[in-house]
């Protein structure tokens, strides 16, 4: 019996057949990496932002504190309570250094007229 | 080829093709249906699939932005925002067993049972479509800290359910798990914080909640109720971010889903001209006199005569806005600028400044003063003291009522009226706080014939205490008339100023002049034998006007009743600040002389040494060492 010329695979198609088999899979693979990639990403980004937002809410915590630390009266309060014997300096007690006073520059021009002009 | 033949040269039998046909139309008929189900999902129901996918995952989160902070002009904080929790519960989640979790949450939360158990019932909701769905989310309490919902958590963790779990299967024990984990949860939220208390109260203001329809939801909103807080609202609130994404089973976001993100942008902190180490002194020293002469109410305003700045504002009686609901409105009344009263001998120095500006009048022209009773227009006027002659500077330090009559009759009804006008009265400052009022200062044709004798003491015409101060700032400016400024400028989040704001002259009313010789005046009032006289400092020369209106009641002046203030500026020839005192009724001591004055004096010793204003009169010791050198 005469034997088909093609009846057989090459080994050079099997080779192509494994390649792409091989491909096929680590393309597979790859594929559930990237999402698993992803996924744990999106946990850990998660998290960083849980821990951020921790972090920020602390902070603001210990800024309000500060700022309720820092108010005249628990200042003035404190001071009393620990007798440390301070006082407001007399004006004749302090030294004036020539400075350039840095105030608010008030403009020439006026706002309004005089209203019994508008009413006029 | 060979093989093919082999099967044309055996036909099938008949029941053969009978059976391949019935499968084939059985194949047929199973793709067909698949491609009508294909159909109906992919296509003609495609909507309405894909909405319900959409709803069992993905959800739209509010990003609430910060609110921004109100400063005072160094810096320190008057109001901020803190992260607070809104706790809620899925009633579908929790189920039959609602009343334990009410019954365990309840003495955490400081609610009632009862009150809970209602919220955490399971309940349906007919939604737009008329589909009827099960409540998966109920509000239990809002502004929960964040130590409370740690409480919360634990109650939860430590639920029974009055079943042996042990003889449960592992389907059984996981329901009560996830109640347990996921039947109570919290979404973001956020109080206004005041670090200060009530320092300030009046002027910052407070918040209150409202909703708000978006076109992603409804939004619960802190808005502005009252001061700055509404005023600056715009300015304050932010824009809200949204955060588009997917949750799991467990409510768990998955971040790989996020499809948009948006951050949201905080308001702009409002930097305030207030200075809250003088408003502390201010609201300390108001404190001490409001319970030494028992007024209705005290209240105190400290201005730069130059500039316009407010530095201090206070009202007694105050609040705290950390906690409203102690407090009742009455208390929450700026008085300053929302309540008006005829503003009595301080008007005087008004008056008189624009007498000095027209030349109608000077410094040492002598007025007969009727030794204390006046007839005019058929009314009687008197004085305090039987008085004869006075000059005009002598009518301003006694507070001769028939010597500034006498003067507005010389100016003429028209040029009174033009000149109460220019000093501000009858119309609003434009300070940006709600609730101000213009005052009355009637038209000159409904002025009665007495009107002219009466309106240049301070009657028959009303104003805030606001104006009459920035009245008498005027003429320590120079005769320039400011608009009073009590916002600084806005800041960013990241400490840049976006909007800076400068000091706004109105007008000016009267010439520098005549300012000068109101202010010779002024000083004698304070200096000499005036009413005025216990407002004096030690270093610093004041110019200043009592004031003590009789109330109107029952249509009459009263003789036991009155408004009384002092308003005075220092140094006199170079003014730093403007201080003014104001009590309603004080019922120990008449006069503003005994009261006000007084007040004045503490405050402007110690707002001059917290401020280091240069003294102006030389000590009696000269040389006092100061680091171990003397400064002569």
């Amino acid at each position: 019996m005469k034997k088909k010329p093609g009846g057989r695979l090459k080994p050079k198609t099997v080779g192509w057949i494994m390649v792409t088999f091989a491909v096929l899979c680590l393309a597979g693979l790859g594929f559930l990496w990237e999402k698993r990639q992803i996924h744990v990403l999106g946990r850990e980004i998660k998290k960083l932002e849980t821990d951020l937002d921790k972090l920020r809410r602390e902070n603001e915590a210990r800024r309000r504190t500060y700022a309720s630390m820092c108010s005249p009266g628990e200042l003035d309060a404190r001071a009393r309570k620990m007798n440390l014997g301070l006082s407001v300096p007399q004006p004749e007690q302090i030294v004036r250094m020539t400075e350039p006073v840095h105030g608010p520059a008030v403009p020439k021009v006026f706002a309004a007229g005089s209203p019994n002009e508008t009413n006029n | 080829m060979a093989r093919v033949k082999k099967i044309t040269e055996k036909p099938l039998a008949a029941s053969q093709y009978r059976w391949l046909a019935c499968m084939t139309f059985c194949v047929i008929c199973g793709f067909g249906y698949l491609v009508y189900t294909l159909l109906n999902l992919q296509v003609l129901r495609h909507k309405e699939f894909s909405e319900a996918a959409r709803n069992n995952t993905e959800r739209t989160f509010f990003r609430q932005p910060g609110r921004g902070d109100i400063r005072d002009r160094n810096g320190h904080l008057l109001a901020t925002s803190k992260q607070v929790e809104t706790v809620c519960a899925d009633p579908k989640l929790i189920g039959t067993n609602y009343m334990r979790v009410a019954y365990q949450l309840a003495p955490v939360l400081g609610m009632s049972a009862a009150e809970l158990g209602e919220k955490l019932r399971p309940r349906w909701i007919e939604d737009k479509d008329g589909n009827w769905i099960e409540v998966q989310y109920a509000v239990l309490k809002r502004k929960v800290e964040s130590e409370e919902w740690e409480n919360v958590k634990a109650a939860m963790a430590a639920l029974d359910f009055g079943v042996d779990e042990t003889k449960l299967t592992q389907k059984q024990r996981a329901v009560y798990h996830r109640v347990r984990q996921k039947g109570v949860f919290t979404t973001p939220d956020q109080i206004r914080f005041y670090p200060n208390e009530s320092l300030a109260a009046h002027v910052i203001g407070f918040v209150g909640m409202q909703e708000r329809t978006t076109p992603r939801g409804k939004v619960l909103e802190t808005r502005g109720q009252d001061g700055l807080e509404l005023t600056m609202d715009s300015v304050l609130t932010g824009v809200h971010g949204w955060r588009l994404t997917e949750t799991d089973g467990l409510r768990r976001e998955v971040v790989a889903f996020r499809e948009q993100d948006v951050a949201p942008r905080p308001g702009l902190n409002v930097v305030l001209t207030l200075d809250a180490s003088i408003q502390h002194i201010v609201e300390t020293e108001v404190a001490a006199a409001h319970a030494k002469h028992s007024p209705i109410s005290t209240a105190c305003l400290v201005v730069r005569p130059k500039t316009g700045e407010i530095l201090a504002m206070a009202n007694l009686p105050n609040f705290n806005p950390n906690l409203l609901e102690e407090g009742n409105a009455d208390a929450r009344r700026n008085r300053l600028i929302a309540d008006i009263s005829e503003p009595g001998s301080t008007f005087k120095a008004m008056v008189i400044s624009g007498a000095f500006n027209d030349g109608t009048v000077n410094l040492n022209d002598p007025f007969f003063c009727e030794n204390g009773r006046f007839r005019y227009g058929g009314l009687p006027l008197s004085d305090h003291h039987p008085y004869g002659t006075l000059t005009v500077e002598g009518i301003i330090v006694k507070s001769s009522n028939i010597g500034a009559a006498k003067i507005g009759i010389k100016m003429g009804q028209e040029r009174l009226y033009e000149v109460i006008r220019d000093f501000g009265f009858g119309s609003k400052t434009g300070i940006p706080l709600p609730g101000e009022r213009s005052g009355i200062v009637w038209p000159v044709h409904k002025w009665r014939k007495p009107s002219i004798t009466r309106i240049p003491m301070g009657h028959e015409v009303a104003s805030t205490p606001l104006q009459t101060v920035m009245a008498m700032a005027a003429i320590a400016n120079g005769g320039t008339l400011m608009k009073p400024m009590l916002i600084d400028r806005f800041v960013d989040e990241a400490g840049q100023t976006v909007a800076d704001f400068h000091p706004t002259p109105v007008r000016r009313v009267i010439s520098e002049e005549a300012a000068r010789k109101m202010v010779t005046a002024l000083k004698s009032a304070v200096a000499t034998e005036g009413t005025g006289t216990k407002a004096r400092l030690t270093y610093y020369t004041v110019a200043g006007k009592t004031g003590t209106a009789q109330k109107i009641i029952n249509k009459q002046y009263s003789h036991e009743k009155h408004f009384v203030s002092f308003i005075g500026f220092f140094p006199a020839d170079n003014p730093e600040l403007c201080i003014a005192v104001f009590m309603d009724e004080p019922k120990r001591g008449m006069y503003a002389g005994e009261t006000a004055a007084p007040v004045f004096a503490k405050i402007g010793e110690r707002a001059a040494n917290y401020l280091a204003i240069a003294p102006e009169k030389k000590p009696e010791k000269t040389a006092l060492a100061v680091n171990g050198r003397t400064n002569n």
